[in-house]
């Protein structure tokens, strides 16, 4: 079967054909553009710019695909939903929504976080089930039950901030660019991560939710009261307090659930310190639970993880009727 | 109004306090540094007006929509300018709520100069005085 994915929901416009034969999934075509030097030179997100860009970057991506203009070589559409910016969204829906009416293809809508979920099965060791997720971005964080394929139950969540916004705004007070993740990665590198204390918040609450706002809050007083703090050094303490909160709730979940697999997911799971510090944390606990994250170009926002969902999607034969189909800029992952 | 709050709580009841005087149509203006407790005092403001859903941070999302259980309002939109720029409320389909009886908007970062259609504004000062302790000044 082949899929072609469309991502618009945020800051990247993104094309992708998956081929799926069998447990094979192959991906002859992968792009994405990103706004983020848009977003620079504004200094932050025009919403009439962000979706403009978007219009004017999507059929150009679709030629440079080389895929047949007749749509000959696709099967399925599939396109995010939502959620996400409302003018961004419509955007990739709308030209899904007249290629699969014009070409005569079926179509698929796709939850985004649903994309995150699935993009380790780009790589070829796919998770079992019942699998647990940790998502995370700007946007995002959450832990997700997945019984099986399209059957999600999330079961914590942040309560405020998003761990990606944490990473953000903390970039921000410490003058580094956007954005922040990896700005503050690179700092760490080069900071002792057990030089400043920051709280660990909501680590006894019991439950598997988040709190980062008063991490973010603990940074941005600390550095009232020490406006001389080495910038390596807060990157690298506050990094190791996020990374903390995240493995321990993550693997708590672990122990609550039993799952086969554990999946990372999501913009931030491009921050290499975690990516090792939730694999050995699982090693060490659980040997025989597989650990699963998506290679790197598939942690940000891209069509290839769209597709992969999408794929599932037409399995299970949840096709959605182009005419009626609209953007949910707050959909929920059910 | 100047109000000193000494933990998250005593900023959501000040939060409470004002939606209780509140009759529909309002737009909350909350400045403010970073953790000042924004967002913080939406959450209370948002309980108060009687619904039951989370409150998050908006800056990703720039919009949340909650729905009120309230004689005069149906709905609360929580609005965050931080990540945007040289915005129009248009831009972000507020046309649709702004001017409304049965609506409230409250924003964080919000930029000066906005229209806001002659909605009634009342404006929310947080500032950071130490680890616990905000100033709240309602004007
Ligand atoms: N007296 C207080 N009132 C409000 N918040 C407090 C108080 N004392 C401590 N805090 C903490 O300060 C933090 C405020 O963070 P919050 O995200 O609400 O700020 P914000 O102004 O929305 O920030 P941002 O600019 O990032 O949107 C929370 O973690 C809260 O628990
Ligand atoms: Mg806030």
């Amino acid at each position: 079967m082949n899929i072609l994915g469309l991502e618009t929901s945020c800051d990247e416009t993104a094309v992708a054909l998956l081929q799926v034969q069998g447990d094979n999934f192959v991906l002859p075509i992968n792009l994405v553009s990103s706004q983020i030097n848009l977003h620079q030179k504004y200094g932050g997100v025009v919403p009439e710019v962000a979706a403009r860009a978007h219009v004017e970057t999507i059929f150009p991506l679709l030629q440079e695909s080389g895929l047949a203009a007749d749509g000959s070589g696709v099967d399925v559409i599939a396109v995010t939903g939502g959620p996400g910016l409302l003018p961004a969204l419509r955007i990739g829906l709308e030209t899904a929504k007249a290629l699969a009416f014009a070409w005569h293809k079926p179509l698929v809508a796709v939850n985004h976080l649903e994309g995150h979920i699935y993009s380790p099965w780009l790589s070829a060791i796919k998770p079992s089930f019942p699998a647990l997720a940790l998502i995370v971005s700007g946007g995002h964080t959450e832990i997700v039950l997945v019984k099986d394929h399209l059957n999600y139950q999330i079961v914590g969540a942040t309560r405020d901030d998003a761990a990606g916004e944490a990473f953000d705004k903390v970039a921000k007070l410490l003058g580094l660019g956007y954005p922040g993740g990896p700005a503050i990665a690179q700092q760490a590198q080069l900071g002792d991560p057990a030089s400043i204390p920051f709280p660990r918040p909501m680590s006894d609450s019991g439950d598997f939710d988040f709190s980062f706002s008063g991490l973010k809050t603990a940074v941005a007083v600390y550095l009232k009261q020490h406006p001389e703090a080495p910038v390596a050094d807060v990157a690298a303490s506050f990094q190791q307090a996020a990374v903390d909160i995240l493995v321990q709730k993550t693997l708590a979940a672990v122990k609550k659930f039993q799952p086969q697999a554990l999946i990372l997911g999501g913009g931030v799971s491009a921050n290499l310190h975690l990516r090792k510090t939730l694999g050995e944390s699982l090693t060490a606990r659980h040997p025989a639970i597989t650990y699963h994250v998506p290679n790197l170009e598939f942690t940000g926002d891209n069509a290839a993880m769209i597709a992969a969902a999408g794929y599932f999607h037409a399995q299970a034969k949840r096709f959605v009727n182009p005419v009626t189909l609209i953007a949910s800029p707050n959909l929920r992952l059910k | 109004m100047t109000n000193i709050t000494n933990s998250p709580a005593e900023t959501q009841q000040i939060a409470a306090q004002l939606a209780a005087e509140l009759q529909g149509g309002e737009v909350i203006l909350l400045n403010g540094e970073l953790g000042a407790g924004k967002t913080t005092f939406v959450q209370g403001f948002v309980q108060a007006l009687g619904s039951a859903d989370p409150v998050r941070s908006p800056t990703f999302t720039i919009m949340n929509i909650y729905q009120a259980d309230h004689p005069a309002i149906k709905q609360i939109i929580h609005l965050d300018f931080y990540r945007l720029a040289e915005t129009q409320l248009q831009d972000l389909g507020l046309d649709e709520w702004l001017g409304r009886r049965d609506t409230v908007i409250i924003a964080e970062w919000p930029p000066a100069g906005l229209d806001w259609a002659g909605s009634r504004q009342i404006k929310i000062q947080l500032s950071i005085h130490s680890e616990q302790t905000r100033q709240i000044i309602v004007s």
